[in-house]
């Protein structure tokens, strides 16, 4: 049986992400995978002349949905049951993961087949059936070479951007064999044959599995109607063969009406993949007599969504349709690759989404997150909801900052307060400069000032710092009187050209 | 119904002093598309189909040509040969006739064989049964053999014994 491997006890994002970045392979896979996409995606919005508007739609959907979520959850409830699916509530991922063990295990299967879905990837529901001797069988073909390989997703969207295609030949013929139907011995790294592969692996498994479990992109209330997007056909396999089908799906998935669709179909494909519209859309309500499963599961997940909603700054990212748009134009995630994160949700939007729902100040790798950006923008840019990637993260940092109050005060703590005493008064400041000017000429050499010793060189093992000025602009203005009196007596520099080190 | 109650209790004190929003709704809500084929035909071709173009005068429904007095007058006959190809030997109903004959007939070539199989393993599992299975009379009859067997080896040792005995000990007076 493959273990599963999670998150749990990855180091924290600076510790990680200088160990990605020394992957050169990893960075030119990257590279390229996120460029792209990053074009196609650029190509397919520029077609549409009311993106903006779009987007502004979509976001004020997810709002009124979020002010109302209550209500919405309610008329979730009864219009699924009216359509024959058992809801169930999950506060947190252990109790989504009993609801859904204990209902695979009525069914007494000892394996499920799944459909890529976040949100059983961030309760670690594989890691529960494990335990519970269930085999869970990952159908998304990214998301199979990342189980097959012993791996962990490093995108929401495509899981195993990470690895190129040789790699995945060789995960095939050493893993296929031991779980199901082996591949051909003479498999080349021709994409075509490595789908080919995987779909006659896959198809035994869909044939024989007796529960299915899936997630959901959006979860339209009025019809009580669930919505998976895919583009390779392994979702609607699972959505129509096996006899009982269990979703798991965030409460922030609602949408009010089914016409809602209208303007998220429309965004969610071009900003995730770069198409116009996505090969395949299932829409399924409960129980058809005598087609299609005939046990329909709906488990309502919290899992920290509430606190997030909570979060008044915070909460737009409940608004997020995990497009994954954002992760392809970030600068940071393009060079690290999303295992730095150490999250399932990597990139800009986990670097918000991963601390509100677990909460800052309890570990170092979560609180690291909030600080693995660079504020650029640019996911604010193509954002299809317009979530505030760089305001929430500027505020979670201040959260990150306030919970770590109180107690020895760290480095970092000591240096800011040192610097708010200096550059709270003028008077203090131009003592400073004056120091400075005159610590500048002993230290710097040919204008530079070079390496520097220990706490010191984390910033100058890269960068050369300029000297100090000897005369600050504060001191040349009181003796020149704002230039009027300048008799150009004291050089403001020494300029003696900047050598190189 | 507990995680129920209590989700919903969360949301609503995470929601206090929440405004509702109003949604805005200005974007386009039909798509102009002047040349629908064209449309089409751009899109598959995206999913990398092959698109074959062909204008309605390249399908002859005549051999004759009308542009040439010379030819004679529109008969259809092109257009006849395709209805005929329905009634053909190889016409795809045939053909998918074809197909589910072959098929019917390996489905019961398979089912045969999977009954002789039947046959065979129910054969094999009763002798297995008839080798694993345990006679008390028979095995008592064979502990009565073997029980015998070493009686008798016993005495063949005790007679062995006496007779080197008899050798050693009893004959002869040599070195006293």
């Amino acid at each position: 049986m493959i273990v599963t491997r999670t998150f749990l006890g990855t180091p924290p994002f600076p510790v990680a992400a200088k160990a990605a970045l020394a992957d050169s392979q990893l960075r030119s896979n990257m590279r390229n995978a996120t460029h792209t996409i990053r074009a196609k995606r650029a190509r397919v919005i520029g077609e549409l002349d009311d993106f903006e508007q779009l987007r502004q739609g979509a976001a004020d959907i997810k709002d009124h949905t979020m002010s109302n979520l209550g209500d919405y959850l309610l008329q979730v409830e009864e219009s699924l049951t009216r359509a024959g699916a058992t809801v169930h509530w999950a506060r947190d991922a252990d109790e989504a993961n009993k609801i859904v063990v204990d209902i695979a295990r009525s069914h007494k299967v000892d394996e499920v087949v799944k459909v890529k879905s976040m949100a059983t990837q961030e309760i670690e529901l594989n890691v529960a059936l494990e335990a519970a001797g269930i085999a869970a069988w990952e159908t998304d073909l990214a998301e199979m070479i990342v189980q097959l390989g012993d791996d962990l997703p490093s995108h929401i969207l495509v899981p195993a951007i990470h690895r190129n295609r040789s790699e995945v030949r060789e995960i095939f013929l050493r893993e296929m064999g031991k779980v199901g139907m082996p591949p051909e011995a003479d498999l080349t790294d021709e994409p075509a044959e490595l789908a080919g592969a995987a779909r006659r692996h896959l198809r035994e498994k869909f044939m024989r599995a007796k529960v299915a479990i899936s997630g959901a992109n959006f979860l339209i209330a009025d019809t009580g109607t669930l919505c998976v997007v895919e583009s390779e056909g392994n979702g609607r396999m699972c959505l129509t063969l096996p006899e009982v089908l269990i979703t798991v799906v965030g409460i922030e998935k609602v949408l009010p009406t089914f016409s809602d669709l209208e303007v998220f179909l429309q965004l969610l494909p071009r900003s995730a993949t770069g198409e116009r519209m996505n090969p395949y859309t299932s829409t399924w309500n409960g129980v058809t007599p005598g087609d299609g499963p005939q046990e329909v599961h709906v488990v309502l997940l919290d899992n920290g969504r509430t606190k997030v909603l909570a979060d008044e700054v915070g909460r737009q990212a409940l608004r997020c349709i995990r497009c994954s748009s954002c992760m392809n134009v970030c600068p940071v995630y393009e060079r690290t690759g999303g295992h730095a994160y150490g999250s399932v949700y990597p990139g800009p939007i986990g670097s918000i989404l991963t601390p509100m729902l677990r909460g800052v100040g309890i570990d170092e790798a979560t609180d690291a997150m909030p600080f693995a950006s660079s504020l650029c923008g640019a996911c604010y840019e193509v954002c299809p909801v317009k979530i505030n990637i760089p305001e929430v993260l500027v505020h979670l940092r201040g959260k990150v900052v306030d919970s770590h109050r109180g107690g020895v005060p760290g480095a970092l703590q000591a240096a800011m307060t040192g610097a708010s005493w200096t550059l709270g008064r003028g008077s203090r400041l131009a003592l400073l400069q004056k120091f400075a000017g005159v610590a500048g000429q002993v230290f710097g050499r040919r204008g530079v000032i070079g390496r520097m010793p220990a706490p010191l060189s984390r910033w100058t093992d890269a960068r050369d710092l300029p000297v100090p000025p000897r005369e600050s602009f504060r001191a040349w203005w009181s003796r020149t009187d704002g230039g009027r009196r300048d008799n150009g007596s004291q050089p403001t520099t020494p300029h003696k050209g900047r050598g190189k080190r | 119904m507990k995680a129920r109650e209590e989700i919903l209790s969360r949301i609503r004190l995470a929601q206090v002093a929440a405004p509702d929003h109003a949604v805005r709704r200005d974007y386009s809500h039909t798509r102009e598309l002047p040349d629908v084929l064209g449309h089409f035909v751009e899109r598959v071709e995206d999913y990398k189909a092959t698109v074959i173009r062909t204008s309605p005068d390249g399908v002859a429904f005549s051999k004759g040509n009308p542009t040439d007095p010379t030819t004679p007058a529109l008969d259809h006959n092109v257009a006849d040969q395709l209805a005929d190809l329905s009634n053909s030997t190889d016409s795809p109903d045939a053909t998918y006739q074809a197909m589910i004959g072959r098929l019917g007939v390996s489905a019961q070539a398979v089912g045969r064989r999977s009954e002789i199989q039947d046959a065979v393993r129910d054969q094999v599992d009763t002798s297995r049964t008839a080798e694993s299975g345990v006679n008390l009379d028979e095995e008592m009859t064979n502990m009565l053999t073997y029980q015998r067997g070493y009686e008798a080896a016993s005495r063949v040792l005790t007679t062995i014994d006496s007779m080197l005995d008899q050798l050693i000990n009893r004959t002869g007076l040599v070195g006293r």
